[in-house]
């Protein structure tokens, strides 16, 4: 006969496994059944105002096949995210390496690069949309008085989306440029110790040791950056609200539009769906590329 | 004797600080009402506010009504485009944050299809919750008031049924210029469409000589369904256009509406602000009060922020017209009312009756604007008060300027020009898209407004019987 003792004993190592996996299962939960929600509603014609969520089976997509207003968002989110990650990429990378070097103030300097970083995407918009006020914004004040002619920035579309890509960078810069930062500090001295001896360039060294050890480093900031930017809104939405005509609008925006502005949910879920299908594939391909470029740098 | 005229003194003292006191307290004009103002003390409400000069003009009488009421008041106040959305999405989640909202008819036409805003009538008709003698809702403008009725009759309807929202500010859309500059520059105040082309046209290159530049023309342009709204739609409807047919499709690109808009794209791309499509309201106003623009096609009320001293450098020197007229004479504008309205998901709906009566009558809306400059006011009885007068009979470059052009709005020129629907922002949105295509030179205006018709066709589509 086992005591309450035992059997209490008894009942937590049956079900331990179970209770310390169900906060990982109710996040999952939490997550996938907003999404497979979302999916569901991208089959009917949802919409808020005439209370209608009828099933259209595919109508949505093959809509959104025709819409060249998709066709434009998919090229502007293709654009934005290329012009957004190169951009942080190559400066994180730049800013990483001066931070690296030892150069005088070096803590305050980390620090001052790591300010953008805290700021809340939708300020640093509202911050920048003010600076680059082609009336009363400093930038151009500032061009003017070195003798060059003012821009438009936000309020053109030959310049809007890289004035966004302009505020991202700088938001997201930093970002990079820490991981970049502890991706060199962690480089074996080793191999560099060895090139020193044959007396190799540096240029030959940064080709041919410091960019296929950083690989892996370099993966995870392209995976984290272009996930984001291909979902960008906050500051898209707060700069330009994806005008003038369009320049700026991305998928996310226009999902934005066709629900919180239009109340046609449905469609909205469609353009999101899309959106979901495109980010997963990519993040696929480079965690693919990711893991393949730690074992070719540690051997596992 | 002495006793006795001491006494009279005292007695004298006291009748004149009972009747001074009474003459101070705040409270005393609200419970000559017939309604039980405590009858929900305790209640909190929480109340939506666009950033405004109404909402400016409410929050510092707020404490007037939680004295008087016993109801505790919170506000959340978004800049305009963030409002609306955060409204909808506080409406349509169900959420209910909101008890009492700033609305438009605009608005209400989808809110009231979407089943988010009250039906004030049974409020207003309840003896328990209104005294409508002392209330006297026959003081307000007729065309504020009934634009915030609606039977929900798709195209049509318009001042009839569900009494959606309470007027607590109206705007027309007029010309407001630099007088000293334009005797400066010799020129006169354009009468048509096309001179108005010439005469903005003219400023701007004139303004290039000034320190700082002095811009030609000020018009909000962001991607949005305001945009349409205020100077564009004014111009569009005076040549006497409408945005929909009778039958819901697009009317937007008729030969006439072609004609004008290539007016107004020339316009903004000859004498607009530079990066016009990402110009707000906000911009707008506060860079004409600022000295940087020659004229401004937007709200008429823009004048009270105009004439104060203390946010502008033109007080004084601005001259304000009626807008252009079409080629056979017409003068026509659209018409702007910001309104007060009451959530469906209110949990407090007899408190919010409440707060949407007193906000609203009479004495409150006279200290509003009096006080703390909201205008235009929606009461005839605040537009005709002899301080208001005495304070806006100085607007304009001569006696009564403004104050005439206000009454001729109401009178005979200003209304709502859009076409109830529950979908009419959206139709704004593209539109805008449109304009921007036009201006941005993507397009030619002939395509530009084409392709938004087949647009807003297919979403005018699910309306159509």
């Amino acid at each position: 006969m086992a005591s309450g003792m035992e059997l209490r004993q008894s009942f937590w190592r049956k079900n331990i496994a179970l209770l310390l996996f169900l906060p990982a299962f109710l996040l999952t939960v939490g997550i996938l059944a907003p999404f497979g929600y979302s999916v569901v509603m991208s089959f009917t014609n949802f919409n808020l105002t005439t209370g209608t969520s009828n099933f259209i089976g595919i109508s949505n997509y093959i809509k959104l096949v025709r819409d060249p207003e998709f066709w434009n968002s998919l090229k502007v989110t293709i654009l934005f995210t290329i012009g957004a990650v190169l951009f942080e990429v190559g400066v994180g990378f730049i800013a990483a390496y001066l931070l690296n070097i030892g150069l005088l103030g070096q803590k305050l300097w980390r620090t001052l690069f790591l300010l953008p970083v805290m700021l809340p995407p939708t300020v640093a918009a509202i911050m920048w949309k003010l600076m680059m006020a082609p009336i009363q914004g400093v930038f151009n004040y500032l061009l003017q008085l070195v003798g060059l002619p003012g821009s438009e920035w936000l309020g053109s579309s030959s310049t809007a989306l890289l004035s966004v890509i302009l505020i991202d960078a700088y938001v997201f810069i930093p970002f990079a440029g820490m991981i970049f930062l502890a991706g060199v500090q962690n480089l074996p001295k080793e191999p560099y110790e060895a090139a020193a001896v044959d007396g190799v360039s540096n240029w030959f060294t940064f080709r041919k040791l410091t960019i296929p050890l950083l690989k892996p480093v370099i993966i995870i900031v392209l995976l984290f950056r272009i996930m984001d930017c291909l979902k960008h809104f906050d500051i898209i939405y707060a700069a330009t609200k994806g005008g003038p005509a369009s320049a700026t609008m991305t998928l996310s925006v226009q999902a934005y539009y066709h629900s919180f502005r239009w109340t046609a949910m449905g469609y909205s879920f469609a353009h999101l769906v899309v959106l979901w299908a495109i980010v997963y594939a990519l993040s696929y391909f480079l965690v693919g590329q990711w893991k393949k470029a730690v074992s070719e740098v540690h051997g596992y | 004797m002495k006793k006795m005229s001491g006494f009279v003194v005292v007695l004298m003292l006291v009748f004149l600080v009972s009747v001074v006191g009474a003459q101070e307290d705040p409270l005393a004009y609200y419970q000559q009402a017939k309604v039980n103002w405590k009858a929900f003390e305790g209640t909190q409400l929480t109340i939506g506010l666009n950033k405004h000069p109404f909402t400016e003009s409410l929050r510092p009488l707020l404490p007037i009504f939680e004295q008087l009421t016993g109801i505790k008041v919170a506000y959340v106040i978004l800049p305009e485009e963030e409002f609306f959305e955060k409204l909808l999405i506080d409406l349509s989640s169900g959420g209910g944050i909101f008890d009492v909202y700033m609305t438009s008819p605009m608005f209400e036409w989808r809110y009231q299809y979407a089943g988010w805003i009250e039906d004030l009538n049974p409020y207003w008709n309840n003896p328990e919750l209104t005294d409508q003698a002392w209330y006297n809702r026959d003081d307000f403008y007729e065309k504020p008031l009934r634009a915030n009725m609606w039977d929900g009759t798709i195209a049509g309807g318009l001042g009839q049924g569900r009494w959606n929202g309470i007027p607590v500010m109206v705007e027309f859309f007029c010309q407001a210029y630099r007088n000293d500059l334009r005797e400066k520059w010799g020129l006169t105040v354009p009468t048509t469409y096309p001179d108005l082309l010439d005469t903005l046209a003219k400023a701007a290159e004139l303004g290039k000589q000034e320190k700082p530049q002095v811009y030609g023309v000020a018009n909000r342009g962001i991607k949005s369904w305001s945009t349409v709204h205020s100077g564009y739609f004014t111009a569009f409807s005076t040549y006497g256009q409408k945005d929909l047919n009778p039958d819901l499709t697009a009317a937007i690109n008729t030969p006439q509406a072609k004609e004008i808009t290539k007016i107004w794209v020339d316009i903004l791309q000859k004498a607009g602000p530079p990066g016009w499509p990402n110009y707000t309201w906000y911009d707008a106003k506060q860079n004409f009060a600022a000295g940087r623009f020659y004229e401004i096609t937007d709200c008429d009320f823009f004048a009270a922020t105009y004439e104060n001293p203390a946010q502008s450098v033109v007080a004084g020197k601005t001259g304000y017209a009626l807008p252009p007229a079409a080629p056979d004479g017409n003068i026509t504008s659209n018409m702007w009312t910001w309104s007060l309205g009451m959530s469906s998901l209110s949990k407090h709906k007899g408190a919010a009756w409440l707060f949407l009566l007193w906000a609203t009558a009479p004495q409150t809306m006279l200290d509003g604007t009096l006080k703390h400059d909201n205008f235009n006011p929606t009461r005839k009885s605040v537009w005709e008060n002899p301080a208001v007068v005495e304070k806006t009979m100085k607007w304009g470059t001569k006696p009564g300027e403004y104050r005439e052009i206000v009454d001729a709005m109401y009178a005979k020129y200003g209304d709502i020009r859009w076409t109830p629907n529950p979908d009419v922002t959206a139709i704004g949105d593209i539109w805008a898209e449109a304009l921007h295509e036009a201006y941005e030179g993507k397009k030619a205006v002939d395509q530009a407004l084409d392709d938004a018709a087949v647009k807003i066709n297919e979403f005018m589509a699910k309306w159509k019987k």
